[in-house]
This record gives structure tokens, sequence and C-alpha cells, in this order.
């Protein structure tokens, strides 16, 4: 399994690496080769996902539980749902590549530094749910999506008019507007961030008692959906500024991130129901 | 600037309610706003739907950084999400009647029940708790509130009867604690599995478990030397060999352990008997964490368990909110509406 990983951080840096040289050929002024280097980067993420869905149906085959029960596992998942929507996205904004890449690279190197207390893997009896998987899943495919929108945030503050982008870089983009392209990234992800988090409340009345606990990770849970929830309307004010919106995904993203890893440092979060994740 | 006014006038009530001890009294803006037509722009306002948002995940936040339950049972708090509330409400209203705006409608009404759901909960749920032994019979409960005793006790809704209780365990585990000794003596800083190539960093060093190895070890300083089973370990290059009998060696600034315990708990489960007051079997279930039993609007839960000199006993956790059906419809049409407003018309749009 190690050797596994190792592979796909392997094939990860290549990726970063074709990227960059793609970035740099383009920039040079030789397209085709560029483009080739940029086609190469997607099949190697595209390989590595591939790698991951293999890894993790390995697992779950072989001990009869899904993969999603430690940090270092929903990790790697979180990875193959980034690499998932980043193929996606990038038809869109080729330019994504490179942040897709460096980003995945960081979610595994964080991985590594997990894996090594791998215990044996022993799921708590509320784990032992049918919820879990669906609750798992849409919320990374959510996380995947509003991560693509935030590049597309961090593209609209440098580049408020995407011609720009598009001149200075042939592979550029596919699109008119990265504030337009960041809302749908926001509808889709808002949409299974919600998902995530209602199916998590119907999970928590069967194993707990209780739909709501105002348990830290759940209330982090609430922080970022109110966030982006607060983007969906602020879309409506009149005269609303592009970079007040981008600024408001950017910090979605942020409490995205500190609802996953954040809070599991937090000394509230000790004792607390979602404590297991910690591992 | 009106919506923020408007939100932390509110919530300033909800304070002073909460201070003078008259909770109730949170109320009164909410009647005054709703008759008050002047107003009525501003409740529908998008600014004040953003607002209460905003005062709502700041009070979260602070109550989870400073451990301070109490900010969610507060009047200011419950004000900032009735100023939600009643957006939400005029937001449906104005829209009823619009067919292009039916998922919107149809999401805000959903955002509706499930904080009717909250608030049906916060002030009407009951919860308590029972222990009990294989045979013994639950009358009394001990009362809870978040899960915490209250010191109160109360009947439960139906005598219960523990017929069986069985704790599966997982298989025993046998581990390496590794203790960095200039952090904590006491508190290992990682543990890992006793098998081979398990391994972990502390303290800048790399500790890989290599294997089995018998190792001579002195029981005492008297004691001659005798053999006993060991774990090798390798440690940044250095080789360790840890007697498995419990006694801890030292390598530098690194401590270790073996540690054998009985494995996690795999599955808890109670078989139980509701009864009649004459002590006749109206029904027997089996019931898990994540399976509850389901009567006359009651869940009982298979929530904890422990030992007492007289053999296992179940924790049972009694749990009635008449909230619950608005929060679950709720939180059905919203999973619905969102998915359909959200994600399929982009592609009806793009037509």
């Amino acid at each position: 399994m190690t050797m596994i990983y190792n592979l796909m951080v392997l094939a990860y840096f290549l990726s970063a690496a074709a990227f960059s040289i793609g970035m740099f050929l383009v920039w040079r002024k030789k397209l085709g080769l560029g483009k080739v280097m940029h086609l190469m980067g997607n099949i190697l993420i595209a390989a590595v996902m591939a790698t991951g869905i293999g890894m993790m149906t390995y697992s779950w085959v072989m001990t009869g539980e899904p993969p999603f029960q430690t940090l270092y596992q929903s990790l790697i998942f979180f990875a193959v749902t980034t690499a998932g929507v980043h193929l996606v996205a990038s038809r869109k904004i080729p330019i994504m590549g490179w942040a897709s890449a460096g980003f995945i690279l960081l979610i595994l190197a964080y991985a590594y530094l997990k894996q090594d207390g791998e215990l044996a893997q022993r799921i708590p009896p509320a784990l032992q749910s049918a919820w879990f998987v669906p609750h798992v899943v849409v919320y990374f495919l959510g996380y995947a999506a509003l991560f693509v929108a935030v590049v597309a945030s961090i593209l609209a503050l440098f580049y408020p008019d995407p011609k720009q982008l598009a001149e200075g870089n042939p592979l550029g983009v596919a699109m008119r507007d990265f504030n337009l392209f960041t809302y749908k990234g926001i509808c889709f992800g808002f949409a299974m961030i919600s998902a995530g988090l209602l199916l998590g409340a119907f999970w928590a009345k069967f194993a707990w008692g209780d739909w709501w606990s105002w348990d830290p990770k759940e209330n982090w849970a609430l922080i970022t959906w109110l966030i982006y929830a607060a983007y969906m309307h602020l879309r409506f004010l009149p005269g609303m500024s592009n970079r007040l919106l981008a600024w408001f995904s950017i910090i979605g993203f942020v409490a995205v991130m500190f609802t996953y890893l954040g809070v599991n440092y937090l000394p509230a979060a000790q004792d607390a129901l979602h404590s297991y994740q910690q591992n | 600037m009106h919506s923020i006014i408007l939100t932390g006038a509110v919530c300033a009530f909800g304070w002073m309610a909460d201070a003078i001890e008259l909770p109730w009294l949170t109320a009164l803006p909410f009647v005054f706003l709703l008759f008050r037509t002047e107003v009525r722009p501003l409740l529908l306002s998008h600014q004040l739907v953003i607002t209460a948002m905003v005062v709502i995940a700041i009070g979260t936040a602070v109550g989870t950084f400073s451990q301070n339950s109490a900010i969610y049972s507060s009047m200011w708090f419950a004000a900032s999400i009735g100023v939600l509330a009643l957006n939400n409400l005029m937001c449906i209203v104005v829209r009823l009647n619009k067919d292009r705006f039916f998922w919107s409608a149809l999401v805000h009404t959903s955002v509706l029940l499930v904080m009717v759901g909250g608030l049906t909960k916060a002030h009407l749920k009951q919860e308590g708790m029972v222990n009990l032994l294989e045979g013994q019979v639950g009358t009394a409960m001990m009362v809870t509130k978040m899960g915490q005793p209250t010191g109160n006790q109360l009947e439960t809704p139906f005598p219960i009867r523990l017929d069986e209780f069985t704790v599966e365990f997982y298989e025993e585990a046998e581990q390496v604690y590794i203790y960095d000794l200039d952090a904590s003596m006491d508190k290992p800083a990682k543990m890992i599995d006793a098998t081979a190539k398990s391994s972990a960093t502390v303290g800048g060093k790399t500790v890989t478990v290599v294997g089995r190895k018998k190792q001579k070890f002195a029981p005492a300083p008297n004691h001659p030397p005798i053999e006993v089973d060991g774990l090798e370990l390798d440690v940044s290059g250095t080789k360790v060999t840890l007697p498995v009998n419990g006694s801890g060696v030292r390598d530098g600034q690194l401590g270790f352990m073996f540690h054998q315990a009985r494995g996690a708990p795999k599955l808890y489960k109670s078989k139980v008997s509701v009864l009649d007051e004459e002590g006749k079997v109206l029904e027997t279930q089996e019931v898990v964490v994540n399976d509850p039993l389901i009567r006359d609007g009651w869940y009982v839960y298979q929530s904890s368990w422990g030992e007492t000199k007289n053999g296992l006993y179940s924790g049972l956790q009694f749990v009635r909110d008449p909230g619950l059906p608005y929060a679950f419809i709720g939180m059905t049409i919203m999973m619905i509406g969102l998915c359909v407003q959200l994600v399929i018309p982009r592609r009806r749009a793009s037509k």
C-alpha cells in the first residue's frame, strides 16, 4: 500500500512538473509543445486518480470496511475527488492544472505525515452505518468543487478581465468570466456540502440521539455553510463588487479547510463526538 | 447599515431579556416588526439575511473557541436566528405566487422548517439515561440535558427489561507506545502497531518495528537474566530491543513501552423487551448503535456500556424530540430543493 502511495506522489510531482514546463514553454511561445506537456499533466492526474480509486477499492474489498475512517484515508479520498473535479474544470481553465497538482501534492504530503501512526483499522460502532459513505462522499465532492471555485476566485482577483490572462497565456481560458465560474463551482459545492451536512444530521439522530449537538465539527460545518449561503445572497446585492465576492469565496474555502483539518486541533474537539477522525 | 442596526438591536434586546431573566421578552421586537409595514422592505432584504448569517457564524465560532456552549442557548443568539427566520418567512410569502421562484421558496420553507424543528427541540426535548444489568427492568431514568445529567429522575415512558447484553471486541491490540521524554513522561507521543514495518516519527527520529526477537532480561538488579520475548525496533538506524512484558526501554530522549490491550469495542447490543404495567411483554427488539428502538414517539438508543462487579451493564438513552418531524421534513426538502435549484437549472438555463 505504501508503494502505491509513493507512486501516487511521484505521479503528482511529475504532473506538477509537466504543468510547470508546459507554462514555461507557452511563455516562450512554443505553444504546441506547451499543450502537449499540459495534456501529459492531465493524463498523469487521471492516472493517479484511477490509482487512488484502485487503492481505496482494494482496501475496501480486503477489510470489508469503507476506506474513509482515518484522516490519512480521507486525505487520499480528498486527493482523488480534487483530481476528478480538476479534470472537469480544467477544460474551462487549463491553467488550473498547476494549482490542482500543487494542492493535491499538499494533501498527499499531509497524508504522509498522518500515515506513520497507522494502527490496524478498527471501525467504532458509531461509524458502522449506511449513512457513513454518502455523508463522506458528498462532502469531499463538495470540497473539491469549492477548491476549484477558490482557484477561479484568486484568478479573478489578479485578472479581473479574463482576456488579460488569455493574452499572456494562449493556454489561458475558455471562458468569459472567472466570477461566473466561481459561482458555478460554489453552486455545486454548496449543494454537496448542504447534502453532507443534512445526511450527517440524519445519521447523528440514529447514532447519538440528536440531529444537532453543537459539536465543534458540526459548528464549523455550519459556519462554512453560512459563509457560502451568505455568498449566494451577496450576489443579489446591487452594485456588488466582484472583488468582494472573490474574497468571500476565499474566506469560505479557508473555513472549509479549518472544518476539515483545523477543528481537530481545538481543545474543545478532543472529547467531542467527531474525535475519532483525528487518528 | 439598516440591516446591521436592526439585527444588532434585536440581539441586544435578547441579551437584555436574558439579563433580567425574562427570555420571552425576546419575542417582542419580532411581533413589532411583523406589524410595521414600513420595515417590510428591510425584512425582505438580502442585506438583512447576510447580516444575520454573519452574526450566527461569529456567535458559533466564539462558542467553539471559548468552549462556552451557553452561547447557543442565549437569547441574543436565538434573536439572530429569529431575524433569519423572519427574513425567510417574508421571502416565502413574497415568492409563493411566482412560478419561477418555486424552488427558491421551497428551499426557504425547508430552512424555516429546520429552524422550527430546532426551536421545538430546544424547548420540548426530553432525554434520560438508564443503566441496566441483564434481567433488570428499568422504570426510572436519570434526566439529562445535552447528554449531561441534571440530577433529576423521571419515570421511563414504558418499563424496559434488558434480556441480553453482548459486547464484541476487535482482536487484542499489541502496540508500541513511543514517548518523547522531553515533552511528556506520561502521555505517549505516538502509538504504533507492534507489527513489522509499522513506523512513526517522534522527536525527529523514525521508529520502525523490525520484528520479534528473544532477549536477555534481568527483572531485578541482582536477578540473573532470563530469556524473554522481545520486539526489535529500528530507531533511526540504532537497534533497540523492547521486552514484551510491559517494561519500558529508553533510548536518548525517546522512551518505549510494549502495550497489550483488549481490542476496541466492535459492537455492543442489547436485546430489550418493552413491558406493560403488569409485566407482560409488548415488544422485543435488539438495540444497537445506529439502530434504536422507536415506540410512542420515544427513541431508545444503545448509548454506552460498562463493567461492574456483577457483570456488564448496558447504558440505554431515552429521547423524545417533538421537533424531529419538522426538522427531518425540512432537511429532506432542502436537499432535494438545493440540488434542483443549484445543480440542474444550470443545464436548463444553458439550453
